[in-house]
């Protein structure tokens, strides 16, 4: 599914009255804002997602949107990750394949402070050399880190997208190429006012804090025309994992239809069935994986996924539906976890709601649920095997 | 939000079971932790309480392994079972209506596991593969040795552990305050230690060999381990000269908690010597513990442990004010700032499911119900001793990857 065009005019449109109140608000500059109450919260978040269209990961650059997520959480001074910190605002970053997503939380007395940070993050950065070599000497510690579900997911993306399956991360070779007028440039790409959403969520008037955010975005403007999000194209296969201990297998899963409902039902079924298994899913509407994974041992998932039985999978029906409900409500419930969900399909598709994969894990039937199933098993499922001892 | 922590003992004297309940009227589902208490003091019984939990949760005599996952699954999360240096740990959630699947859930797993032969010796032909993170080793260190383990074993051990005295339970949601005791209460209250028969096998036997130590991952873990506190003395004893629970916790939060911490700033931003810096109280066996842990590519602990004394000496009012209010966030806003840690993947916070849990763990390892550590009276001075004679005196474990 392609990012829809951003509409020439400002939408409002409100939730029906008994849906939790939002607000989405589609700015003439393409910029989305959500604003979600949760009455009586006590935690306030902020939240900014800079979409994948037109900055993709290629081989070239691999890695340079992570480096400059470190970047940015720095801010214009150095030192706004901490500045917050001081000021009891928990600030972090994360990248994923289809949006940068910047987290702001603190107390519901702090959304001015937070809108002050992010009207800083929005302005055109000023990196120095020194600035980038400091901080491509932590990424190298942090790529050290990389933990195993990590490795065991980037060979199964691998496996099933090739090159635009990509993951963010990059490696120590690519992000060493990256300059600081490059990542001026990526910036002012990244967070082009077309690629842009804003999702408040805490105990806020949602009118009011709409109408704090819109003075930060809408009068940012760019020539620049957004180019639509490419599909990924994926296939089942194989590849080994030399760095990593482990197994993974991920079913193709695009949108938030029927298919991918049944694909997260059956993910959480194996996960459930096979002991200290693990479900990644980050969801994506121009391809992604739903991965069922296991990192505590080698050669204890692909053979009993191989070797279910269909009154194997008859008993995994019903709590695997139950377990796919529950994380997705799971998600809804807290202002972080729903901002950082919604926000995340906004700045894919203004169409794209949570509720829509909600209600089609509840249509989720027993043929759909079997035929997911297999699609984990060896003949289409993206495997990656680690092949550390 | 608003909560409410009530805390029975069931029984006059010898509680055979603890219980707390965790009252939320905000709930959408019911949480159940059991905790019992189990001593991993050496790599034998941490081998037994690596397998001791799967193989519990392989099914119950009324709740075939299917059924239990069926069951279990019916508030929308995986049960989980974990073992930590002091304490076995079950949990899972059910739907707010289930409130009698939690009590018979409850008294299934604690006295009717099937811990069938055949089911107990896949989990022992899993555990000499078991992989863990070096930030699993950092937190709980020593690995389980589990030669000569055998099905028999863990049935004596099941027994041991799950007996009258060593166990609690507590329970999250929105239910009636004191209907959970009173259902337990009827379950429990006439259980009696069961004489279990000790097979005095091999395994109990023979002396354990070392475990394997290292973990699977690029670069080194560097981990320094502070003095252990008592927590229960620290807690009862105002005069007491130990390290009390308010002093070790802001010591923690100003060690290794964001981006603002010593260890942050020195060990991150000043040496580059890592990325990922943290500082956590973990459970052990004669109370809580301190522990400073990172990973790098090329460490150097002395220049740390240098860098990291200069800046407690430098420790201000200020430093400490904020460490403060990281603690109340943790608590107020369920940011991941919390000092404690019951697991690598991620530290306590303030889920209805941390709730519970550390409701059953706290009134395992203490009798009592579990508050926030007040750290109103904690001086500066009290604090800079404390992270000094930590950071000082730790003897580094430094375990590289493989």
């Amino acid at each position: 599914m392609a990012w829809l065009p951003a509409l020439g005019l400002a939408l409002l449109m409100a939730t029906p009255p008994q849906d939790s109140p939002r607000l989405r608000t589609l700015l003439a500059n393409g910029t989305a804002i959500l604003v979600e109450r949760f009455a009586g919260a006590r935690v306030l978040t902020v939240q900014v997602f800079a979409g994948a269209r037109g900055v993709q990961e290629t081989p070239e650059t691999h890695g340079h949107r992570h480096l400059l997520e470190h970047l940015i959480l720095r801010g214009k001074r150095g030192d706004l990750d901490r500045r917050l910190e001081r000021l009891g605002i928990f600030f972090t970053g994360r990248t994923h394949r289809d949006a940068l997503q910047l987290e702001f939380i603190g107390r519901p007395t702090q959304l001015d402070a937070m809108l002050s940070a992010v009207q800083e993050l929005l302005e055109a950065p000023s990196f120095d050399e020194a600035t980038v070599t400091r901080e491509l000497a932590v990424m190298r510690e942090e790529f050290a880190l990389v933990p195993d579900h990590q490795r065991l997911s980037r060979t199964a993306w691998q496996a099933a997208y090739g090159v635009s399956g990509l993951d963010p991360f990059g490696t120590e070779e690519s992000i060493a190429r990256a300059t600081p007028a490059g990542l001026r440039v990526l910036h002012a790409s990244m967070f082009h006012p077309g690629n842009v959403v804003v999702v408040i969520a805490g105990d806020v008037e949602i009118q009011a804090t709409t109408a704090k955010v819109r003075p930060i975005v809408e009068d940012r403007e760019s020539d620049v025309e957004l180019p639509a999000m490419p599909t990924r194209e994926g296939k089942g296969s194989r590849e080994e994992a030399p760095d990593a201990f482990g197994e993974a297998r991920g079913a193709i899963a695009t949108g938030l239809g029927d298919s991918t409902a049944a694909t997260l039902c059956a993910a959480y079924g194996i996960a459930a069935w096979i002991e200290n298994a693990y479900v990644t899913y980050t969801p994506s509407a121009t391809g992604g994986l739903v991965i069922v994974g296991r990192t505590d041992a080698n050669n204890a998932l692909g053979s009993v996924i191989e070797e279910l039985t269909e009154g194997d999978e008859a008993l995994m029906f019903a709590p695997a539906k139950e377990l796919a409900k529950g994380w997705l409500r799971e998600q809804l419930t807290s202002p972080t976890s729903a901002a950082s969900l919604r926000g995340l399909l906004m700045v894919q598709s203004a169409g794209l709601r949570p509720e829509t994969l909600l209600e089609a894990v509840d249509r989720v039937g027993w043929t759909e649920f079997r035929q997911a199933i297999a699609r984990f098993k060896q003949d289409q499922a993206a495997i990656a095997v680690g092949t550390r001892r | 939000m608003t909560w409410l922590s009530v805390m029975f003992v069931l029984g006059q004297a010898g509680p055979p079971v603890l219980v707390s309940e965790v009252i939320d009227p905000t709930a959408k589902s019911l949480r159940v932790e059991i905790v019992a208490g189990i001593p991993t003091s050496n790599s034998r019984e941490r081998a037994m309480a690596d397998v001791l939990g799967p193989a519990i949760v392989r099914g119950t005599i009324a709740y075939p392994r299917a059924n239990l996952l069926g069951a279990t699954s019916r508030g929308g999360q995986i049960l989980v079972v974990r073992a930590a240096a002091d304490h076995l740990r079950i949990g899972f959630s059910l739907a707010p209506r289930d409130f009698d699947l939690a009590v018979q859930l409850s008294d299934e797993l604690i006295r009717e596991a099937l811990l069938s032969d055949e089911s107990t010796q896949r989990v022992l032909d899993e555990h000499p593969f078991r992989s863990r993170s070096a930030w699993a080793m950092a937190w709980f260190p020593g690995s389980g040795e589990a030669r000569l383990l055998n099905p028999a074993d863990v049935k004596f051990a099941y027994r041991r552990t799950f007996a009258p005295g060593n166990v609690s339970i507590a329970i999250g949601g929105n239910f009636i305050a004191g209907e959970f005791r009173r259902r337990l209460g009827e379950r429990f209250e006439h259980w009696r230690p069961v004489q279990a028969v000790n097979p005095r096998s091999r395994f109990q036997l023979e002396p354990p060999v070392k475990a394997d130590e290292s973990f699977r991952g690029n670069g080194s873990l560097v981990a320094l381990d502070g003095p252990v506190v008592p927590v229960v003395g620290a807690v009862t004893t105002e005069a007491s000269v130990r390290p009390t629970l308010p002093l070790a916790s802001l010591a923690v939060a100003m060690m290794g908690l964001g981006k603002s911490s010593a260890a942050y700033e020195t060990l991150r931003e000043a040496l580059g010597q890592s990325y990922r810096q943290e500082a956590a109280l973990v459970p052990h066996a004669g109370g809580v513990r301190p522990v400073l842990a990172w990973v790098s590519t090329q460490p150097d602990v002395e220049t740390a442990r240098q860098a990291l004394l200069k800046r407690i000496e430098a420790w201000t009012d200020e430093d400490m004010n904020l460490a403060r209010a990281k603690l109340s966030q943790f608590a107020d806003l369920a940011i991941p700032l919390s000092p404690w840690l019951f697991n690598s993947e991620r530290p306590l916070t303030n889920s209805l499911e941390d709730r519970t849990f550390i409701q059953a763990y706290w009134r395992m390892k203490t009798g009592r119900a579990w508050t926030t550590p007040d750290t109103a009276s904690v001086t500066l001075d009290a604090v800079r001793s404390f992270a000094t004679e930590w950071i000082r005196d730790a003897q580094p474990r430094v375990i590289k990857g493989r």
